[in-house]
């Protein structure tokens, strides 16, 4: 062709030039006049619109759905869908639908259900089917079946028709009133027990309750008796989105459970009859990769949300969650593990106490999930609590520290009596029967690398009742984790973690996977991977192990070392989400990455001492996580999950400014406590003269290499040298070269003359007190000689 | 007159003027003579029964252009979600001589739109073929005007291209032009 048509004008023509003209038939004018006579006049069109806005109101969000779901007429419903009141909701064959209301409360009905949501929008009428009912500060009154009414007393419930007669109701939280023609009945339960009352069929008498007791199997297995597996993708290795997902045996089926903010760990253990799976998450607080650029940078001690740590139970029937959570007064749980009747949970963890909560007590905790009273078994930091198979013996390390090591004892729950064998291990395993304990003992080698040595080491099995010599397993190696037992208690697996670091933050990851037998006669590597090692459990048979790594997702490797029988995946490579789920994915990331950047910002504030700032960055955080499960409905994100976090922001923003400045002055003593002894170790043990000639030093430490987390900068030290509440603290250094004397007070505020930082004698060793009691406990071990990095 | 009967004077006039328009639009997206019919028909209707909620009457056409937009997407939506294949016209090529090259060129052109990713073609059709100004297009898909004149720009580079490739020694094949789905080489150049 002569011309390239890079002329716009002449490209225009060219294009114009290939519109083609139809003619419409010549009735159609005529047509569309009759139509338009026979519609409704605009102007009432536009009542229409206000009624339907006013219905909304009382509105119902569709937040997840698998069809067929339609409303009473039979239309369809969507997900996004915003249902008004006054409507109905049926689910067929293998429909399913929840929906929330903008207050939080939610209605999952299973299948062949249906449901008449009121036009008040405070009760439900419950036809067919199950409907379980989250019910967020009294929203619901009441679910009405022919059977009867049940009156929801700030509860979430369970209500399963077995027919027109009767009705099946699980209590799940709080508690319901149970009325009809033949009587009532006030249904009380624990958190989590499995409670059932049953209205009476005509002519019955009384409304009987009877309580199930779960059973639990504390083994730890990302693997369900019948099979199914339960694991977690994290999209983006930040953590902002944590997915659990599922799938059958052979890798087959898999589908997206639910969503989190922030990061899971591997789900398991399973509860018996497969119906529900324990998971945790945490708070996406390390995700935020530009906290640094946008100046919200802090010392990493300011930067812990409560609770840090969450369980649930996934019940997969329904899909709904429910947090089985440690008291509020805790201000931090750690590695938390269940009982195995399911009725209790333990976990090492500090509290607040005293008449004003200003005092502080760390140990570990029972937790009873019926009851919920907490009885503390054991005084000071404590970690990796497990129960024997009997559930009457915790076992359980104390935190790592450079004297001790990490101390492994043994509480009988029923004497309280405390074993302690003088043995030095983490991360301990009960055998099946009960009798032998696994454990690592810690590394004794070099603990430059990272804290994670703590609970490395070489494998040991130990007689639990008679004592004597504990025997070692993995021979060859020193730095293994995990032991875990066979389900017939003959062998061991545990896993070695190679970790080299490349530098600027990235670390090439690989391991391997051993077993031996329990005897220490044997063992043999079966399996070599790359990539972070999620999980590696026993499948229940003991023929072949589940190895679960977030390069290769799930692998089935044969347990006597012939190599992998399968590999299901379980990555988020195979899991593809569809584009508009991936926009909403993008969408919730980047919100929940603007969420902890305010909540980051307002402890900033806090500790600055500006609390108003703070109040209003709290807020904004918070609206951000209560909108996650509505704005982003194709994530199917937990609504108990982010309110957690919208409550608790919440709480901070009502807190009392004099209780937040008596915090945080304690808070900056406490680091001032931290500092100086640190600064003097690296000035030939001189102090500072006075406070402010901390600051040139602090600002050049980094708490952990490679990281943004910074000891302090510039305004977070000017703030921390004074009381939020505008007094300077009162200094008194150590004279140049003198060692201090117990009891010497070496800092002390004004405001609060029962602030101060003095130095204390233990162990024949003089270190400063704190305040919080939280440095002695902290995953990094107790700073008494805190070391550079 | 009050702001009811302006609207309701400017949406008659409408009616007489754009039915035809709209008619076409239909059909030249590819819907078939009687569902175009019956979409039209939808269009006006929808108009006349929210016509509450329009507030400029300057802006009716767009606004009918809007509404019958939506109406294809859900009707294509209904019909499985078919990728758009655009009317045949072998009317249109004879605006030019067989043989000459606007006669090759329109050729192309009618080839390659079908194959142009829907977020380029639209606005494209709407600014070309219907004869909306950008505003008005970038109104009638919801898009800020600068997206939208973006989007053209790169419909038109991608036909450009297309051109500069196919045009010479081409040869006229008389097959159906592909339905929209190769076009992972236009999208990614």
């Amino acid at each position: 062709m002569k011309s390239n048509y890079q002329d716009p004008k002449q490209l225009e023509q060219l294009i114009r030039s290939t519109k083609a003209d139809f003619a419409p038939s010549e009735g159609l004018l005529n047509k569309v006049k009759a139509a338009l006579a026979a519609a409704p006049a605009p102007a009432s069109a536009r009542k229409s619109v206000f009624r339907q806005a006013r219905k909304l109101v009382h509105a119902f969000t569709l937040i997840a759905a698998r069809q067929p779901v339609t409303d009473g007429k039979g239309h369809a419903l969507q997900l996004g869908d915003r249902l008004p009141a006054g409507c109905k909701v049926m689910t067929g064959e293998k429909g399913r639908v929840s929906l929330i209301t903008r207050g939080g409360s939610e209605l999952t009905l299973n299948s062949n259900s249906k449901l008449a949501l009121a036009k008040n929008g405070k009760e439900a009428t419950l036809s067919r089917g199950e409907l379980y009912c989250r019910n967020r500060a009294h929203e619901f009154a009441a679910i009405l079946t022919a059977a009867g009414r049940i009156e929801l007393l700030g509860t979430t419930v369970d209500a399963n028709m077995k027919d027109k007669q009767t009705v099946a109701v699980t209590v799940v939280e709080g508690k319901v009133r149970l009325e009809n023609a033949h009587g009532e009945a006030i249904v009380d339960s624990g958190k989590k027990s499995l409670l059932m009352a049953q209205l009476p069929p005509e002519g019955g008498e009384t409304v009987n309750t009877t309580t199930e007791t779960a059973w639990y199997d504390s083994r730890e297995s990302i693997v369900s008796e019948s099979g199914q597996i339960a694991y977690m993708i994290q999209r983006d290795m930040d953590g902002l989105v944590a997915e659990i997902w599922m799938m059958d045996k052979d890798g087959k089926n898999k589908h997206r459970l639910r969503d989190y903010a922030g990061y899971g760990s591997t789900p398991g253990p399973w509860l018996p009859g497969d119906q529900a799976v324990v998971i945790k998450t945490y708070f996406p607080i390390m995700s935020v990769p530009d906290l640094k650029k946008r100046r919200a940078h802090t010392n990493s001690g300011g930067c812990m949300f409560e609770p840090w740590e969450k369980n649930w139970l996934l019940d997969l029937n329904t899909g709904q969650d429910t947090a089985f959570s440690v008291p509020s007064e805790f201000i931090f749980a750690n590695r938390s593990s269940m009982s195995p009747d399911a009725t209790r949970m333990a976990f090492g963890g500090g509290r607040k106490t005293g008449p004003e909560r200003k005092d502080y007590e760390a140990g570990l905790w029972v937790l009873n999930l019926q009851t919920h009273q907490t009885s503390k078994l054991l005084e000071g930091g404590w970690d990796f609590p497990r129960w024997s198979p009997n559930g009457k013996t915790i076992a359980a390390s104390q935190m790592w520290s450079s004297s001790v090591g990490s101390k492994l004892v043994f509480v009988n729950l029923e004497n309280g009596a405390i074993n302690d064998p003088g043995i030095r291990g983490t991360d301990a395993a009960f055998s099946p029967d009960g009798s032998k304990i696994a454990y690592v003992d810690d590394y004794q080698g070099d603990y430059g690398d990272n804290w994670h040595s703590a609970y490395i080491g070489r494998v040991y099995v130990r007689d639990v009742a008679a004592g004597g010599v504990a025997q070692l397993v993995s021979p060859k190696y020193e730095r293994c984790r995990g032991p875990r037992w066979s389900p017939d208690g003959t062998r061991l697996l545990y896993t070695v973690v190679h970790t080299k670091d490349l530098g600027g933050g990235n670390y090439d990851q690989s391991f391997e996977v051993f077993i031996a037998a329990a005897d220490g006669s044997w063992m043999k590597q079966i399996y070599q991977g790359k990539g972070w090692l999620e999980q590696a459990a026993w499948r229940p048979g003991g023929e072949a192990i589940y190895i679960s790594d977030t390069l290769a997702g799930i692998s089935l490797v044969a347990a006597d070392g012939s190599g992998v029988l399968a590999v299901l995946g379980g990555t988020k490579e195979d899991s593809t989400l569809s584009s508009a789920e991936q926009k909403q994915s993008d969408a919730a990331q980047a919100a929940i990455q603007e969420a902890v950047f305010q909540y980051v910002v307002g402890r900033i504030r806090d500790y600055e001492g500006k609390f108003a700032e703070a109040k209003k960055a709290y807020l904004a955080a918070a609206d951000i996580f209560a909108g996650l499960p509505w704005e982003y409905p194709l994530l199917n994100f937990s609504p108990n999950d982010v309110i957690v976090y919208a409550d608790k922001l919440n709480e901070f923003t009502r807190r009392d400014p004099s209780a937040i400045a008596d915090d945080i002055c304690k808070s900056h003593l406490d680091q001032l406590g931290f500092l100086l002894p640190w600064y003097s170790k690296e000035h030939d043990l001189n102090y500072p003269a006075n406070l402010a000639a901390l600051t040139p030093w602090a600002k050049t430490k980094i708490c952990i290499v490679d990281s943004m987390w910074r000891i302090a900068d510039a305004d977070t030290m000017a703030a921390m040298v004074k009381c939020p509440e505008g007094d300077d603290f009162i200094y008194t250094p150590t004279a140049p070269g003198k060692r201090p004397k117990a009891g010497d007070v070496i800092l002390q505020c004004p405001r609060h003359p029962e602030h101060k930082i003095a130095w204390e004698e233990n162990n024949g060793k003089l270190h400063l007190n704190s305040l919080s009691a939280l440095r002695s406990i902290s995953n990094f071990g107790p700073v008494d000689e805190p070391s550079a990095q | 007159m009050d702001q009811t009967a302006n609207r309701q004077a400017a949406f008659t006039a409408a009616l007489e003027a754009r039915l035809r328009d709209i008619y076409s639009y239909f059909r030249r997206l590819g819907v078939e003579a009687a569902s175009a019919e019956d979409l039209a028909q939808e269009t006006f209707v929808l108009a006349w029964q929210n016509l509450s909620s329009l507030r400029d009457e300057s802006k009716l056409k767009s606004w009918l252009y809007c509404i019958a937009y939506r109406r294809f997407l859900r009707y294509r939506a209904g019909a499985a979600k078919q990728p758009v294949a655009l009317a045949e016209d072998h009317a249109a090529g004879s605006k030019h001589d067989p043989g000459s090259d606007e006669y090759l060129a329109a050729h192309i052109v009618r080839q390659v739109l079908p194959t142009l990713p829907e977020k380029y073609l639209h606005p494209l059709l709407l600014v070309y073929w219907e004869d909306l100004s950008y505003q008005e297009a970038a109104r009638v898909l919801s898009l800020p005007a600068g997206t939208l004149a973006w989007r053209v720009h790169r419909a038109l580079k991608l036909i450009r291209q297309a051109l500069a490739e196919k045009g010479d020694g081409y040869e006229i094949e008389l097959s159906r032009p592909k339905a929209v789905g190769a076009t992972d080489s236009l999208d990614k150049s």
